[in-house]
C-alpha cells in the first residue's frame, strides 16, 4: 500500500529533488533555445512561436511583450507542457530547466515540475478559479498534491498565504467562495495560489490587464514584494511596455510568433533597435503637461499566423522596409551584450540614430523633454477626401431642402 | 416638371456622378502606384512627421480573404457558401432533394414499374406474397403481395408532408408567441412562457395521442396536432435568441442613430435570431417524421391500407425472424430520412453562424 | 470656467443622477435598494472640443453617457443639448436631437450588426433620417466616408466579420460621422484595440474632429489616452465627478488625491521614472455602489480623510481659475503624509 502511494508520489518527489539540485554550471534556471511551436490545423500550419530564444535566472524578471496574436501567451503555455498535441507539435529547439529538457519529459513528470516548479497566473481570475469551490481549498489544492500535505495543513498554510499576498482578516477569507472576492483580491488569492509550493519560476500571463489601473499597481507591487522575498524567477507576459517598465530585467518584444527584439530593459526602452519596437513606442500616448505629443501608430494590421509574410514578417508594416526586407528574413544582430534584433539595419548605428525614439532618462524633473509638435497639417489626399465629401454632403443637404421646399 | 424630363435630368445627374467616381478611383490609384514605387526606393523614411500626416492610416488589408464577387453577396449566399463546404449536411440536403423529387414524382412511374401501393392484385397475390428482395422488387414484397419499395415510396410522401406542414405550423405558432413574450415582456413574457412550460412538461408523444382522440383521426388532424403541440420549444428558443440579440451594441446603436421600433426589430433583431429558428426548424422536422411514425405504429395516424413508414414497421414486425425486409425497409427509411434533417441542421447552424470564420 | 471663450456650451449636464433599481426577489420592488451609479454629475461640452471623462470600472461614466444619449433614463437632473432637455424629449422630439448626437460603442464586434454590409451600416444614419439624397447618392457618400477612415470603398458590400477590430471600429467612426452630428460620444472607442491599432483609431478621431468641427465625450478608463484627446478632463469616482479641469492643469497639478492616486498609478513607459517617481498606491477596492460611503465617497481608500470626509460630501469648488476640485483637503500633488503603501 504505501509503496503504491510511493510510486504515485514519485513525480512530485523528483521534482522536489530537481528544484533543491545546484544548477550545473554554464546552465541556466531557464533556458529557450530556438523554440518552435507550430499548430496544424485545416487553415495551414500556424506558426504560433517560431524561434523563441532567452535564458532566464533566479531573481530575475522577464517581460514579453508583444500585440494579440504574437504568439507571447504560446510560448509560456509551451514551456508548462499545457499545449494540446495535435494540433500543436513543437518543430525544433528545446526548453532547459536547471539543465534538464523540459520537452522530453512525460506528462507524469510535468505534472510534477507544474505549480510546483512553475507556476501561472492567468489575465482573468474569475475563471482561472472554480467557482464551486472555497478560496481555501483550491489554495491547498496544490500543497496536498505536490507536498503531500493533510487537509487541515494545507488550509493553516492558505491562511498565512492569503495574509502574506496582503489579503485582510485572511482566517475568514478562506472559507470564502471566489464569488464573494473582488476582482483585485481574486488575483492576489491566484498569485497566493501561484507561489504556495515556492516555485522557481513564475509565469505571469496578462496578470494585470483585466484589472482597473490603480488594482493594477498593487498587484505588480506585489509581485515585486514576492520576489524579493522568494527570489523566484517572474515572466511577464503583457501588451504595455508600462507594465514591465519597473519590473523587468530583461524584455522580449514579440512579432507574429517571432522575438524581434531581445534585449536589457535599459537596452529595450533607451536604445532600442528594432523598427517595431519603435513603433509600439510611438503608439503609446504619453503623460504630457506642456504640449501634446503626436502619436504615429504601425500602419496596418497584424499579419495571420497562417500567412506570415515573406521576409520580415514586419517589413508590410515598417515604414523603413526595403525591397529586400520582403524577400529575405532577416538574420538576428546581435550585440556582445547579448541584446538581439531581426533587422538588417539594426547594426546600423546612424540608422538607428537617425530613427529610434528618443526616451530621455531625465529623472530629475520626473518628466520626459517634450518634442514639439508638428504643425498638423493635413495631408494632401486626405484634405481631399475630407473636402469631396462634405461637398457632397452640403449637395444632398441643398437637394434636400429644395425638395421639401418644393413638396 | 413632366416626368421625363425628370427622369432624363436624373440620369444625367448619376452619369455625372459616376464619372467623378470613376476620377476618384483613378486618383486613388496612381496615389498608391506612388504609394508602392516610394517604398520600392528602398531608402528607409527618414523624418517621423513624414508619416503621421496622413490621420486617415489607410487601413485596407481585408481579413478575411474570400474569392468572391462584391456586388452579388448577400446574407444567404455567404451562408450556402459556407454550406457547400460541409460535405455531411451536403449529402442529406441531397437525400431529402432526392426522397422529395421520388415522392412527388411517384404517380408517373411507381405504380407502372413497381406496383400499386394500396390496392392489392387478387388475382396474383399468392405467388408475390413475401418474397425477397430481388431485382423485380428491391425492396421485396410484403403478406399481401404488394411492393414494398413502392410502398415506402408512397409512404415517404406522407413522412414529408407532416415533417413539412406540421414543423410550419409550430413554427408560425412559435414565432408569434415568443416574439410577443419577448416585445412585450413582463406579464406577457410569464404568461406565455408559463404556458410552454406546462406543455413541455406533459409527455409529448402522450399529449399528441390525447389530441388526436379529441380530433379523431386522419392525416390532416396529424399534423394539426404534431404542429400545435410544437409550438413552446420554438417560442422557447426564439425568445431567448431575440433577448440575446438584444443585448449587442448594434441595437443601442441603431436606437442611438433614433431608429424606431419597428426598424429595430425588422433590421437587426429579426435577422440576428432568425437563424436559429431556420436550424431548429430543420431539426424539428425530422422530429415530427418520427412523431408521425409512431403515431401510425401506434394505429393512431395514417389508416391502412395507406401506407406509412410507422404502419408498415407495425405490420413487418411479426415476420421479423422470417421477413426482416418488412420491418428493415421502412425502418430505414426513418432511420435515413431523420438522420438527413439533422446533418442539414447542423450544417445550417455552422453556415448561418456569422462569427465563424470562412474556414 | 476652463473655456475662456464665451462660447455657449453645445451640452450642459446638470445635476445629472441616475439609480438602478436592484432586483431583491421575494419582497419585489417595494423594497428593492437602489444602485446609485451616477450621482449629481454636472459638466459642460463645448463645440468642437473633446471632453474627457474618466474613471475605473463600474464608476459610472458609461452610464453617464448612455444617459446623455437617453439610452438610458436619467433618474433626476437635465441634460441640455441645443437648448433642449434630452431627458425630458418625447420619442419624435429625441429623434431630431438623435440626428446631431452620435454614439461610438467599445466592442467593435458588438457594435455592427453582422447581417448588413458595411454600406447599409454606414448608411442607416442617412435611411433613419431620410437625409443624402436618393440611394446612388447615399452610396456614394459611404464610399467617401469609408475614403475619410482609411477603408478602401471597394469593401462597401462586406459583411463586418470580414475586417479586423481596428477596421471594425473605423467603420463604427464613419457610421457615426454619416451625418456630421455636431457631438459624439465616445465609449472606450480603444480600449479594445491593440496598443498600435489603438493609435491609428486616436489619430483619425483626431483628424476627423478638425475636419469636421465635431464635439467629443471621450468616455475611457486609460488616463494617457484621455489626455492625448482631451481639452477638458473630468474624473469620475463611485458615480461622482472628483476633479474637472483643462486637462494641462488636471495633468499638471492634480488637487483631488484620488486623481493624484489615478495618475501615479498609471505605469510610465521608461524604467528610470518609474522606478524613481513618487507614487501614491491606494489600498483596497472601490466600495460597492449599492451601499456607497457616506460623506465624500473616496473616504474610505483616500489616505488622507479626516473625520470631516466621512460626514459630509465635499462641494465642487473652484480651486484655481477653471480648475474644480471636490475635496476638503484639495492640495496639489504631491499631498504629504501619502507614502507609498500598499
Amino acid at each position: 500500500m504505501k509503496k503504491k502511494e510511493q510510486e504515485k508520489l514519485q513525480h512530485h518527489i523528483e521534482a522536489h529533488e530537481l528544484k533543491k539540485k545546484k544548477i550545473p554550471k554554464g546552465k541556466h534556471l531557464l533556458e529557450v533555445k530556438d523554440l518552435k511551436m507550430y499548430f496544424h490545423t485545416q487553415d495551414g500550419i500556424v506558426k504560433a512561436v517560431d524561434g523563441v530564444s532567452y535564458t532566464l535566472d533566479k531573481d530575475e524578471t522577464l517581460g514579453v511583450v508583444g500585440e494579440s496574436g504574437s504568439g507571447k501567451s504560446v510560448t509560456a503555455m509551451t514551456i508548462m507542457g499545457l499545449i494540446e498535441m495535435p494540433p500543436g507539435q513543437i518543430e525544433g529547439g528545446d526548453v532547459l530547466y536547471r539543465g534538464k529538457s523540459l520537452l522530453s519529459m512525460t506528462e507524469k513528470e510535468m505534472q510534477g515540475i507544474r505549480g510546483n516548479n512553475i507556476a501561472m497566473i492567468f489575465q482573468d481570475p474569475m475563471t482561472a478559479l472554480n467557482p464551486v469551490y472555497t478560496i481555501g481549498r483550491q489554495l491547498g489544492e496544490g500543497l496536498r498534491v505536490h507536498m503531500g500535505y493533510s487537509r487541515k495543513q494545507a488550509l493553516a498554510r492558505a491562511e498565512e498565504l492569503l495574509g502574506m499576498v496582503g489579503i485582510p482578516n485572511a482566517e475568514q477569507r478562506v472559507k470564502d467562495y471566489p464569488h464573494q472576492f473582488s476582482g483585485g483580491m481574486r488575483q492576489r488569492a491566484m498569485i497566493a495560489m501561484a507561489l504556495a509550493c515556492d516555485p522557481d519560476i513564475l509565469i505571469a500571463d496578462e496578470p494585470t490587464t483585466a484589472l482597473d489601473v490603480t488594482i493594477q499597481a498593487q498587484i505588480i507591487e506585489l509581485m515585486q514584494e514576492m520576489q524579493d522575498k522568494n527570489h523566484n524567477a517572474i515572466i511577464m507576459i503583457t501588451h504595455d511596455l508600462g507594465v514591465v517598465a519597473d519590473i523587468a530585467d530583461k524584455i522580449m518584444v514579440m512579432y507574429a510568433g517571432r522575438p524581434v527584439e531581445f534585449g536589457t530593459a535599459d537596452e529595450i526602452f533607451y536604445n532600442p533597435i528594432h523598427p517595431y519596437t519603435w513603433g509600439l513606442m510611438r503608439s503609446i500616448p504619453e503623460q504630457a503637461t506642456e504640449e501634446k505629443k503626436p502619436l504615429t501608430p504601425i500602419s496596418g494590421n497584424p499579419p495571420s499566423l497562417v500567412n506570415v509574410p515573406k521576409g520580415c514578417s514586419f517589413s508590410p508594416r515598417c515604414p523603413y522596409a526595403t525591397a529586400r526586407c520582403k524577400e529575405e528574413e532577416p538574420p538576428v544582430y546581435k550585440t556582445e551584450s547579448g541584446h538581439y534584433s531581426r533587422c538588417f539595419f539594426s547594426g546600423d548605428k546612424a540608422f538607428v540614430e537617425k530613427n529610434s525614439p528618443r526616451t530621455t532618462r531625465d529623472v530629475a524633473t520626473g518628466t520626459r523633454k517634450k518634442e514639439r509638435k508638428p504643425q498638423a497639417a493635413l495631408d494632401d489626399t486626405t484634405a481631399r477626401a475630407v473636402q469631396a465629401l462634405k461637398e457632397s454632403q452640403a449637395a444632398t443637404e441643398a437637394s434636400n431642402t429644395k425638395q421639401t421646399k418644393r413638396g | 416638371m413632366s416626368n421625363k424630363r425628370k427622369v432624363k435630368a436624373e440620369e444625367a445627374k448619376a452619369t455625372q456622378k459616376v464619372e467623378l467616381l470613376e476620377d476618384r478611383a483613378k486618383e486613388l490609384h496612381a496615389e498608391k502606384l506612388e504609394a508602392s514605387s516610394q517604398v520600392e526606393q528602398a531608402t528607409p523614411r527618414p523624418s517621423e512627421a513624414e508619416h503621421h500626416r496622413d490621420f486617415r492610416g489607410s487601413d485596407n488589408a481585408v481579413v478575411a480573404e474570400v474569392d468572391h464577387d462584391d456586388s452579388t453577396r448577400t446574407l444567404w449566399s455567404d451562408a450556402f457558401r459556407r454550406l457547400r463546404k460541409n460535405k455531411l449536411a451536403i449529402l442529406g440536403a441531397c437525400y431529402i432533394l432526392f426522397i422529395a423529387v421520388v415522392a412527388i414524382s411517384a404517380d408517373l412511374w411507381v405504380p407502372q414499374t413497381l406496383g400499386d401501393p394500396i390496392n392489392i392484385d387478387t388475382t396474383t397475390t399468392a405467388d408475390l406474397t413475401k418474397l425477397p428482395p430481388s431485382l423485380d422488387h428491391p425492396f421485396g414484397t410484403d403478406v399481401q403481395g404488394r411492393d414494398v419499395l413502392s410502398r415506402v415510396i408512397y409512404g415517404s410522401r406522407i413522412s414529408l408532408m407532416v415533417g413539412l406542414l406540421a414543423t410550419a405550423i409550430s413554427t408560425v405558432l412559435g414565432l408569434i408567441m415568443g416574439a410577443l413574450a419577448a416585445y412585450y415582456g413582463g406579464i406577457w413574457d410569464t404568461i406565455i412562457m408559463r404556458l410552454a412550460d406546462i406543455f413541455l412538461a406533459f409527455p409529448y408523444t402522450l399529449f399528441v395521442i390525447v389530441m388526436l382522440a379529441v380530433l379523431g383521426g386522419g392525416i390532416q388532424n396529424v399534423f394539426i396536432a404534431i404542429g400545435v403541440l410544437g409550438w413552446p420549444s420554438i417560442a422557447r428558443v426564439f425568445r431567448s435568441a431575440i433577448f440575446s440579440v438584444k443585448e449587442n451594441d448594434y441595437v443601442d446603436a441603431a436606437r442611438s442613430m433614433g431608429a424606431s421600433d419597428i426598424r429595430i426589430v425588422a433590421r437587426h433583431i429579426f435577422p440576428n435570431s432568425v437563424a436559429s429558428i431556420v436550424v431548429y426548424a430543420t431539426m424539428n422536422i425530422g422530429g415530427a417524421i418520427l412523431t408521425e411514425s409512431a403515431l401510425s405504429y401506434l394505429g393512431m395516424g395514417v389508416t391502412p391500407p395507406n401506407p406509412s413508414w410507422g404502419s408498415m414497421i407495425q405490420d413487418g414486425q411479426q415476420f421479423l425472424a422470417t421477413q426482416p425486409w418488412l420491418m428493415i425497409m421502412p425502418g430505414l427509411a426513418i432511420l435515413t430520412t431523420v438522420l438527413a434533417f439533422t446533418l442539414l441542421g447542423d450544417g445550417l447552424r455552422d453556415a448561418l453562424d456569422v462569427k465563424m470564420k470562412d474556414a | 470656467m476652463a473655456n475662456t471663450t464665451k462660447e455657449q456650451p453645445l451640452l450642459q449636464v446638470k445635476h445629472l443622477t441616475k439609480e438602478f433599481p436592484v432586483e431583491s426577489g421575494v419582497f419585489g420592488s417595494r423594497f428593492a435598494k437602489h444602485v446609485s451609479a451616477v450621482d449629481d454629475v454636472s459638466f459642460n461640452i463645448y463645440p468642437r472640443k473633446t471632453f474627457g471623462l474618466v474613471g475605473e470600472s463600474g464608476c459610472g461614466k458609461s452610464t453617464t453617457g448612455r444617459c446623455i444619449m437617453r439610452l438610458l433614463r436619467p433618474t433626476k437632473g437635465e441634460v441640455i443639448f441645443d437648448g433642449q432637455d434630452v431627458a425630458q424629449l418625447k420619442k419624435k422630439e429625441l429623434k431630431a436631437v438623435r440626428r446631431n448626437m452620435q454614439y461610438i460603442f467599445q466592442d467593435p464586434y458588438a457594435s455592427l450588426n453582422p447581417r448588413m454590409t458595411i454600406g447599409e451600416i454606414i448608411s442607416e444614419p442617412m435611411v433613419i433620417h431620410n437625409e443624402g439624397g436618393s440611394r446612388a447618392e447615399r452610396i456614394e457618400s459611404v464610399k467617401k466616408l469609408l475614403d475619410v477612415v482609411g477603408l478602401n470603398p471597394e469593401h462597401i458590400n462586406r459583411y463586418p466579420h470580414e475586417f479586423s477590430g481596428g477596421q471594425r471600429q473605423r467603420i463604427g467612426i464613419a457610421r457615426a460621422f454619416a451625418l456630421s452630428p455636431k457631438l459624439i460620444i465616445c465609449d472606450e472607442p480603444v480600449s479594445a484595440l491593440d496598443v498600435s491599432i489603438q493609435a491609428q483609431v486616436l489619430n483619425l478621431l483626431d483628424g476627423l474632429q478638425e475636419a469636421f468641427g465635431t464635439a467629443y465625450l471621450f468616455i475611457a478608463h486609460d488616463l494617457s489616452v484621455v489626455q492625448h484627446i482631451s481639452d477638458e478632463v473630468a474624473v469620475m469616482y463611485l458615480g461622482n465627478l472628483m476633479e474637472y479641469s483643462d486637462w494641462r492643469s488636471l495633468y499638471a497639478e492634480p488637487y483631488h488625491p484620488y486623481t493624484q492616486a489615478l495618475l501615479s498609478a498609471v505605469p510610465v513607459p521608461n524604467p528610470d521614472i518609474q522606478k524613481t517617481r513618487e507614487r501614491i498606491i491606494l489600498a483596497g477596492d472601490p466600495p460597492s455602489p449599492i451601499n456607497p460611503p457616506k460623506g465624500c465617497r473616496f473616504h474610505t481608500r483616500c489616505p488622507i480623510a479626516t473625520e470631516e470626509c466621512k460626514k459630509e460630501r465635499p462641494p465642487m469648488k473652484e480651486v484655481e481659475a477653471g480648475h474644480f476640485c471636490a475635496c476638503w483637503h484639495a492640495k496639489p500633488f504631491p499631498i504629504e503624509g501619502s507614502s507609498v503603501e500598499l
